[in-house]
Formats: structure tokens, C-alpha cells, sequence
């Protein structure tokens, strides 16, 4: 291959990706003009790039309306080239480019909202891992256990009420003039539950204790605030849905 | 890599057709057995990289239906190399479906690790072809199989092409022993945006090669002819696949239809009408060579 036919092939890339002048040395289709004709590969690209967006980003296309979301890619699609062939994976710095947007400062929130989007395709994607089942839990836990959870399920912190904002969002606009009631801190957990992507709201002090599980503490260590029904109400959920992995 | 048998086992001179499977269409298959459609096929790519519903969904299907997979971002005559993690994931999906079928495009989609996510056209040259075969020897070697390629609908041609494209398809198919997905909407909406003969593209491209014909829908945008896949077949399609098929009497046809999708019932039609016109291909032909038998 020689330079002169990568640089080609560059340009051709760089017009459809919106960078550059039209090649030159192209004969177009029909009765299309050469930029014409190169647009309807632009448009293309564009098209596929908005929509991948637009699945991932499912609640910040809701709450921008399709007007103002593919406006927004538009600008992202110019700085942010695919580099992967899975149209999928395309936008993993789309929660990154809504902060940098004047629109972040009156609308903190989409950044969260942006990363459990991002958080619940990527799940969607991942094989279920079964964990171990209730019983084998209740029959090997210990006050020194220490417990590692599948690798399909996600917990997410976050200072605004996603999961309420997530299901209204999923039934009509956001009333913008009651924005606050979802200035409410929350963690989510995120998890398959066979083909079913499942969130779960926890509590302040359950969020803690899964992180100190997940920093390696014991079940005497990251529960050492709980009361008795507190405990059975946490470990309730992880046994039905089978979220341990492992207890050591 | 050598040649091996194009066509998938299965009865000789028997209409052989496949549909796109679409989610859409889920929910009734689950509940009716198609009438026509023998197979379908599925975009490789919306489940390579996925472990969850789609796939457990897909393998689900594989137990009633032979599965095709298409694929649209090998760009096999690209600059850039294969993505050597895009091949072994393509290898992966290709050991849990058991495909009958794998194809891709003749064309390219990403240079410099950027992908355009589209199928993009090549200049018709030596260096192009000698190019596309390298990659398909590693790709087919790699894979340990065949594959289909796909001739392109395109809007632009590269003025340095010395090749015409159903010239530049049929090399490609003879020097590298692999088969070509003769699609024959693709071939209408080419020779229509650039004036060729849709008759001279087809009877360029050898029958020995073709391993699957595609048909499908286009839009005509007035100053040009795109190819949507959001309509029914056109007229035109239709008397072109009529008139090709004469001499392909086991090569799988299907139906793409990706925009504006109907009913599965109406998208079964399309593959019916499909199989009316090869009856009528190949019935007549048997009652000739009857005739002459008798």
C-alpha cells in the first residue's frame, strides 16, 4: 500500500467524519454533484453515529427532546471518531463531553444520569453470572466471611435520585420546575437477573457496606452499624437474585 | 485457500429462501413457523460482542432455524488490517451459531483505527485487488471456512479505477476461491446511479461463484437511487433476479428489508413473490428437460 493511497482513502474518511473539503478525483452517482454525492455518505455516518447515541444515551435523549440530542452528537460525532467496529460501544465519552456543555451548569445531574445509561448498555451486554444460591449463603457465612459479588451487577452512587428520575423520565418530560425533588442522594445497584436488567435503590448505610465488601472489609466489619432486619433486608435481595460470587 | 462447496446442504433444485431476522418479528415466530422462509440472517456484528438477551435470544432461534451471519465492518478492502480482535470474536459467534452462511462487503470502512461504520467504495485497481486477496486468504484461513462477499451499492466512483466493478467482483471471487453474495438490488441501484447495463454487471459475475443472492428495497431520491432496504422489491429487481436465476437453481435467496419494517407477513410475501418467480425459472426448465427426455 503506498502513502499516496492511505492519504486517499484519509481524505475521503475526513470529509464523511465533517473535517475536511471534498476529495477530489471521484466521479458521482445520477445527477448528484460530487458534494452531493459525498453527503450522502456524511449524512450516513451521522445517522449511525446520533442513533448509536441515542440507544446508549436512551434518558438523556428523553430529557433533551430529539432536536437538541442530535444537535449535541453532532458536535461530539466531529471531535469523537468511532475507533471501534462495534457501533455499540461508540460514545463511552459522551458523560465526559455533557459536562463540558454549558447546559451541565443548570443541569448537574445529567452527568449521572448520562453514566447509568451508559452503565445499564453495557449490562445489557453481559452474560449473566449465576452466584451462589441462598442456601449455600446462610450455610457459609461467618463474621469473618468475606464476600465478592458477579461480575453483572454494578452499584452507582450518585448525589441526585436517578432511579426515580430514570423512571419518570421512562413515562413523560421531567417537570423542570420540580427539578429538586430529585436532590436526593442515592446508590443504585444494577444487575441481570437472567435476560431482565434489574435497579435496586439502596439505603446510605447498605451502600457503605458494599463498598467496604468491596474494599475487602469482613461481614463483621461492613456491617458493624446494621440492626438485625436491616441485615436480613440487604441479604434478601443478594440471595434471591444470586449476586455473591464468592465468600472466603 | 481452496474452493469448497457454496451452497449449504440441502435438497437440489429446491427454492431455498431466507428472511433478516428482526426483533420485531420475534414475538410471531415464536408463535408461527414461517411458510417460506427456510433460514434467516442476522448483522454478525449486533452479536459479537454481546453476551446478554440478544445472543441467548439468537441461539434460542438457532434450534428452529439455520442462521446466516452478515457481516458489515470486516472492510476487507480497507487500508487498515483486519482488527485482529474483531476476527477472533467473528470465529467465536461463528462456533456457537454454526452458521450456513458467512458474508461481509466488498469495501472499506475505517482507515487509521477510525470507523465510518458504513460501507465505503474502493478504487478498482490491482493494488485493491491484490490487497483484498491477502486479507481474504489470512480472514478465510483464520476462520477456517469460506466466506460471501457482497457487491456494494455506492453513490461515488474513484476515477483511478482501471477495473469495471462486476469485472473487478468476478477477479476477486476467481483468484481467491472465495463466493460472492450477489445482491441484486445493489447491482440495479449501481448501474442505475452510474449508467451501466444491470445484464452485462450480471452476466459478468460467474454463477459458479454465487453462493447467496440478496433482494431488497431501494428509495429513488430523484437525482439518484439509494439503497435503503425500507420498501418492497422493485419491478426492476425482480425482472433482473427472474433473469439471473435461470441458471441458479439451488442458490439461497433472501430478503432484506432493515427500515420501515412491515408485518412478518408482509415481509414473507416479498420472499414469496421470489419464490414464484424461480418456480417459474425452474419448473419450466424441468418440464423441458422432461420433454426431451420423453
Amino acid at each position: 500500500m503506498t502513502n499516496k493511497e492511505k492519504l486517499k482513502f484519509q481524505q475521503f474518511f475526513n470529509f464523511v467524519a465533517g473535517q475536511s473539503e471534498v476529495p477530489m478525483g471521484y466521479t458521482p452517482a445520477g445527477q448528484l454533484a460530487i458534494e452531493d454525492a459525498f453527503n450522502v455518505y456524511r449524512e450516513g455516518h451521522q445517522a449511525r453515529l446520533s442513533d448509536a447515541l441515542a440507544d446508549t444515551y436512551e434518558s438523556i435523549y428523553k430529557f433533551a427532546g430529539p432536536e437538541v440530542f442530535f444537535e449535541v452528537c453532532e458536535d461530539y460525532i466531529l471531535k469523537n471518531p468511532s475507533t471501534t467496529y462495534n457501533l455499540n460501544d461508540y460514545g463511552a465519552s459522551f458523560p465526559d463531553y455533557i459536562k463540558s456543555l454549558p447546559v451541565y451548569n443548570d443541569y448537574p445531574f445529567l452527568y449521572d444520569l448520562a453514566i447509568l445509561d451508559l452503565n445499564r448498555n453495557f449490562l445489557f451486554h453481559q452474560k449473566t453470572e449465576a452466584g451462589i444460591d441462598g442456601v449455600t449463603v446462610q450455610s457459609t457465612l461467618k463474621e469473618d466471611s468475606k464476600i465478592s459479588f458477579v461480575s453483572s451487577m454494578i452499584a452507582l452512587k450518585s448525589d441526585y435520585d436517578l432511579s426515580s428520575m430514570w423512571k419518570d423520565l421512562k413515562k413523560e418530560d421531567l417537570d423542570l420546575q420540580t427539578l429538586e425533588k430529585y436532590d436526593k442522594p442515592c446508590t443504585l445497584l444494577l444487575f441481570k437477573d437472567g435476560d431482565i436488567l434489574r435497579v435496586l435503590s439502596l439505603s446510605a448505610k447498605a451502600s457503605n457496606a458494599f463498598k467496604d465488601f468491596q474494599n475487602g472489609a469482613t461481614l463483621t466489619e461492613a456491617l458493624r452499624n446494621f440492626e438485625p432486619e436491616e441485615v436480613t433486608e440487604l441479604f434478601k435481595n443478594l440471595m434471591s437474585y444470586q449476586l455473591i460470587r464468592n465468600i472466603s | 485457500m481452496e474452493s469448497k462447496n457454496l451452497s449449504p446442504s440441502r435438497e437440489p433444485s429446491k427454492f431455498f429462501g431466507g428472511l433478516g431476522l428482526r426483533s420485531s418479528h420475534y414475538a410471531h415466530l415464536q408463535e408461527h413457523k414461517s411458510q417460506t422462509a427456510k433460514w434467516f440472517e442476522v448483522i454478525s456484528e449486533n452479536f459479537m460482542d454481546s453476551e446478554g438477551k440478544p445472543l441467548s435470544r439468537l441461539l434460542e432461534f438457532r434450534k428452529q432455524y439455520p442462521i446466516a451471519l452478515h457481516g458489515v465492518s470486516m472492510g476487507i478492502g480497507g487500508v487498515d488490517p483486519v482488527d485482529p480482535s474483531y476476527l477472533l470474536r467473528l470465529k467465536k459467534l461463528i462456533e456457537k451459531v454454526n452458521p450456513i452462511i458467512v458474508s461481509d462487503h466488498i469495501c472499506w470502512s475505517s482507515v487509521g483505527g477510525h470507523y465510518s461504520h458504513d460501507l465505503l467504495p474502493l478504487p478498482y485497481t490491482d493494488v485493491t485487488l491484490n490487497r483484498i486477496l491477502e486479507k481474504l486468504d489470512h480472514v478465510q484461513n483464520y476462520l477456517g471456512r469460506e466466506i460471501l462477499l457482497e457487491n456494494p451499492s455506492s453513490y461515488l466512483q474513484f476515477n483511478e479505477s482501471t477495473y469495471s466493478e462486476s469485472d473487478f467482483i468476478s477477479l476477486v471471487a476467481k483468484k481467491s476461491g472465495c463466493g460472492l453474495l450477489l445482491d441484486i438490488n445493489n447491482v440495479y441501484v449501481s448501474c442505475s446511479n452510474f449508467g451501466w447495463n444491470p445484464k452485462d454487471y450480471l452476466d459478468n459475475i460467474p454463477n459458479t461463484s454465487i453462493g447467496q443472492i440478496h433482494l431488497a428495497g431501494f428509495t429513488d431520491k430523484g437525482s439518484f437511487l439509494f439503497d435503503t432496504h425500507a420498501s418492497p422489491v422493485d419491478q426492476n429487481v425482480w425482472d433482473l433476479y427472474k433473469y439471473k436465476t435461470q441458471n441458479l437453481p439451488t442458490t439461497p435467496v433472501m430478503i432484506e428489508w432493515d427500515d420501515n419494517i412491515p408485518d412478518f407477513n408482509a415481509y414473507e410475501n416479498e420472499l414469496k413473490i421470489a419464490e414464484t418467480l424461480w418456480k417459474q425459472n425452474h419448473d419450466e426448465q424441468r418440464k423441458t428437460e422432461i420433454s426431451a427426455v420423453l
